[in-house]
Parts: structure tokens; C-alpha cells; sequence
């Protein structure tokens, strides 16, 4: 078992790098309860993280896996707390958007770049890839190539 | 089967073509992802009609393949038949609440709890399956369930370990499955006297946990996609017979052709209280086979 000292430290760094990122105020997520499986963020409510059952198989959603030099929030994670994204996303057309939920790496096309910096603040890296208000999920950017991280059980094709 | 059917009072010319045609299919907003007003604006197309007796509830006219729309994936909707969401529609969970579904895999039924929680409280949803949970923590995944503890028990080990805990307990019960004829012939191939001798057996353990569970002035629903009177009216007698003062509540939803639970069966009188049971048969409603009793736990 992981001790306490630990688990805080790998949610405070994916809190303060969501944060960093992606603009997401780390407040949003006090009034749920954190934990962590091995480099995982996971998040649920007080009651769903406190009760004791036998034989629980899982609490909540997994929000985030924490890397050596990243922090990648999950597809799940970034539909539901979408809303609260404000730096590092990039607008999807429906053509896009279809490649992006097959799970495909892409050139997409981003706003007009001034002195080599996107004017959106959009650098390399992970982003939240959007369609209209809609977070789709995460992808992994770099100069116009878009990687898609929707995972395979996720994907829709066709 | 057939046979039982006929037993059963159902004129077979019009109840088995109804039984094998598909029902409209339906979907239910998700308001975990989205608000209402936003999912029909995004669907407008589909021109979905409200099914009346749950405002997040739709038809909608030509079949499609729902799993492919982008409101799908996003976890806006939830392609569910139309009778299957009326159990947590007559459970009317409320948010910050302790509610547990017994037997909650694919998980319909336990996204459907959630949203009504408005991921608030504790929701556990158990099934026995180790099989069936992967569909289950799939479907509360892409709903954005964050108010949800997964468990692998039988349903049979709540009455002991959580006596008296919870407001509110879902039992969609495993079940001979005769109502989902339209959608696949799996029922036909587990169907036989004995299966259903079987399940009942299982149920009576099952809605006897689920009433140990629940707290005094708790509600609980008990559902089946099946017209077997031993797996319905039997099994809530069975409870009736235990628990005398356990109350069958009238329910009346806007809008569904509904039929009362049946008085007797072969020659077995049930409790008079299973009337206020709740029958929906394809030939009067439009979706699958169900029953449902709202039983509630006095103070
Ligand atoms: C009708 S299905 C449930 C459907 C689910 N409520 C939904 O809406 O998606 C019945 C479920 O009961 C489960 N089951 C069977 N026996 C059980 C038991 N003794 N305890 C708990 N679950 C059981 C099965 O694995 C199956 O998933």
C-alpha cells in the first residue's frame, strides 16, 4: 500500500498540472474525493469513497494518469469536466471530428500562428479536442499533427 | 410457452406478433453531460416525441444506429428500451441519497440512478457476474458516473452486510427474460419450466435481501422483463407472506398502457396487494414485456 504522503503528492501534481495546462481550477475537484491506483487519478463522491463493502471492483472515474513529465486526463474526464477547460484546446470540424472518435492521428488545421506562438496559446502537448461546446477527448499534439488518445473500447468508427 | 400465454388470458394472434415486432426505439438524455434543451437541439433531426411519462425519455421514428452518433459516444443519450427506464422512473431517486441495484450489469438502469442522484450520495452497483461488470463500468464511464462504488456479490449477501442501509434498492431481477423476444431469441434458448422454477427461487433470495437492506420508510422496486407469474406476482407475494406490513404502492405514469399484477395463477391465489404491480404487455405498450412493484418499508 502506498502511503498517504505519496498519493497526496501525484494528485497535487495532476491538480497543478491540469491546472497549468488546461486552466482547470484544482478547487473544482476539493469537494470530491481523490485516490490514486498505481499513476492514476481517480475521483468519486465522499460517500462512494468512504463506504466499506466487500469485493468493491472500482469507486468513481479514473480522471487522469500522471507521467514522468505530463499529466494526460482521460476521455471520460475531459467530457465531463470539459466545461472548465481553458487553455490547450483545439476546435474539431465534423470531418475531424470522425478521425479524431476512430481514434486516427491527423493534420488538423490550427488558428494563425504569429512569431512561430499560436495566438490560442495552443503549444505542443497534450490538448482537449472539442466539436462545438463538446469536449471529444484528449490528444496528444504536435506542430498540426493531432494523435488521438480515445481509447480503443471508446472509438467509433464508421 | 406458448401455451402459458394462452393460460395467461393473451389472444395469441395478437400478442405474439406484437411480441417478436421491435418496439420503437428509444433513447434517455443524460443530464450528468448535458442539459435537455442542449440534446434535443443537438438531435432535432431524429425528431424525438416524449414518451410522456418521463420527460428524459424519447422515441424517435426511423431507426438508427444510435451507438454511432456523436451525442452517443459523448455520452449524451443512452439508447434504452422504453419500458426498461420505467423502474427507476417509478424509484424516483433523489440526489444525496444511499441507493443500491442489486443486479445492475450492463448498467441502464444504475446510469439512469445516477443522473436522478445528480452524481450526488452513494450509489452501489452490485452484480454477481464477473463477466457482465466490464459492460457495466463501461456504461457508467461513458455516463460520467462519479457517485458509484461497484461491487461483485450475490445480491443474496445485502440483507446481511448492509442491513438497513439504504433509501432506496433496485432489483432488476435475473429473470426468464420472455418480454425481450424481439430483440433476440436468447430467452427461448434458456427457457424451460425449471428455469423458471430456478429463477424464482433466486428472486424470492433476492427481493428478501433487498428488503432487509433498506432502511425503515425506504422504497424499493422490484423489476423483470418477463410475464411469468411465479417471477412476479410470486416472488412479491413471497415478500407479502414474510413482511405483512411491507406495502405495494399504487403507481400511475403519465401516458403508458398499463395492466394491474394478475390475481392468481394456477390455482395459487396471490396477495390481494399485488394488483397495484404494474404489467406492460406488447400488444398495449409500446416497448418490451416488464413488470413493476414499488414496495415500500414502513417507519
Ligand atoms: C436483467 S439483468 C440486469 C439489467 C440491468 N439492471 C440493466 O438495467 O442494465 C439481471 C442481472 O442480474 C445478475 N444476477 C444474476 N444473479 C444474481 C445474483 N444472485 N446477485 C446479483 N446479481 C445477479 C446477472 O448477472 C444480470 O446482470
Amino acid at each position: 500500500m502506498r502511503s498517504k504522503d505519496l498519493e497526496t503528492q501525484l494528485i497535487e501534481r495532476a491538480l497543478s498540472s491540469l491546472e497549468e495546462r488546461f486552466g482547470i481550477d484544482p478547487d473544482y475537484f476539493r469537494s470530491y474525493h481523490l485516490f490514486t491506483r498505481r499513476n492514476d487519478v481517480w475521483c468519486c463522491t465522499h460517500q462512494a469513497g468512504e463506504v466499506e463493502l466487500p469485493r468493491i471492483v472500482r469507486r468513481g472515474l479514473r480522471i487522469a494518469r500522471v507521467f514522468e513529465h505530463s499529466v494526460r486526463p482521460t476521455t471520460n474526464a475531459v467530457q465531463l469536466f470539459g466545461h472548465l477547460v481553458k487553455r490547450n484546446r483545439v476546435d474539431l470540424d465534423e470531418r475531424e471530428t470522425k478521425r479524431f472518435l476512430a481514434g486516427q492521428t491527423q493534420d488538423i488545421h490550427l488558428p494563425e500562428v504569429e512569431g512561430g506562438e499560436c495566438v490560442t496559446g495552443v503549444t505542443d502537448g497534450f490538448v482537449v479536442a472539442f466539436n462545438m461546446d463538446f469536449a471529444l477527448g484528449v490528444g496528444l499534439l504536435k506542430g498540426n499533427k493531432l494523435k488521438s488518445q480515445v481509447p480503443r473500447s471508446r472509438r467509433v468508427i464508421g | 410457452m406458448l401455451a402459458r400465454f394462452e393460460e395467461m388470458g393473451f389472444d395469441l394472434s395478437q400478442f405474439v406478433p406484437a411480441l417478436l415486432r421491435p418496439p420503437s426505439q428509444t433513447f434517455r438524455i443524460n443530464t450528468l453531460k448535458g442539459s435537455r434543451e442542449q440534446v434535443l437541439k443537438s438531435l432535432s433531426l431524429l425528431e424525438p416525441e416524449p414518451v410522456g411519462w418521463n420527460d428524459l425519455v424519447f422515441r424517435i421514428k426511423d431507426r438508427q444506429k444510435l451507438g454511432n452518433l456523436l451525442e452517443h459516444f459523448l455520452g449524451l443519450i443512452y439508447a434504452q428500451d422504453a419500458s426498461s427506464t420505467i423502474p427507476v422512473t417509478v424509484l424516483d431517486p433523489q440526489p444525496d441519497e444511499e441507493i443500491l441495484d442489486m443486479a445492475a450489469a450492463p448498467g441502464s438502469k444504475a446510469t439512469q440512478i445516477a443522473a436522478a442522484m445528480a452524481n450526488t450520495g452513494l450509489l452501489v452497483a452490485n452484480d454477481v457476474s464477473p463477466k457482465r461488470i466490464p459492460s457495466l463500468t463501461a456504461n457508467l464511464d461513458r455516463s460520467g458516473v462519479l457517485n458509484t462504488v461497484v461491487t461483485r456479490l450475490p445480491g443474496q449477501a445485502y440483507g446481511h452486510i448492509a442491513a438497513e442501509r439504504f433509501d432506496r434498492v433496485l432489483i432488476d431481477a435475473p429473470c426468464s427474460s420472455e418480454g425481450t423476444l424481439s430483440r433476440s431469441f436468447r430467452a427461448l434458448e434458456i427457457w424451460s419450466k425449471s428455469a423458471i422454477k430456478r429463477l424464482s427461487a433466486t428472486q424470492r433470495n433476492l427481493i428478501m435481501s433487498a428488503y432487509y437492506s433498506l432502511k425503515p420508510g425506504g422504497v424499493m422496486v422490484y423489476s423483470t422483463c418477463t410475464f411469468a407469474p411465479e417471477e412476479n406476482e410470486g416472488t412479491v407475494s413471497h415478500l407479502l407472506d414474510k413482511f405483512p406490513d411491507a406495502i405495494v404502492e399504487p403507481t400511475d405514469l403519465e401516458g403508458l398502457n398499463s395492466q394491474p399484477g394478475f390475481s392468481e395463477w394456477r390455482g395459487e391465489e396471490f396477495n390481494p396487494a399485488v394488483k397495484n404491480i404494474l404489467r406492460l404487455f406488447p400488444h398495449e405498450h409500446d416497448g418490451e414485456g416488464f413488470c413493476v412493484a414499488r414496495i415500500s418499508k414502513p417507519n
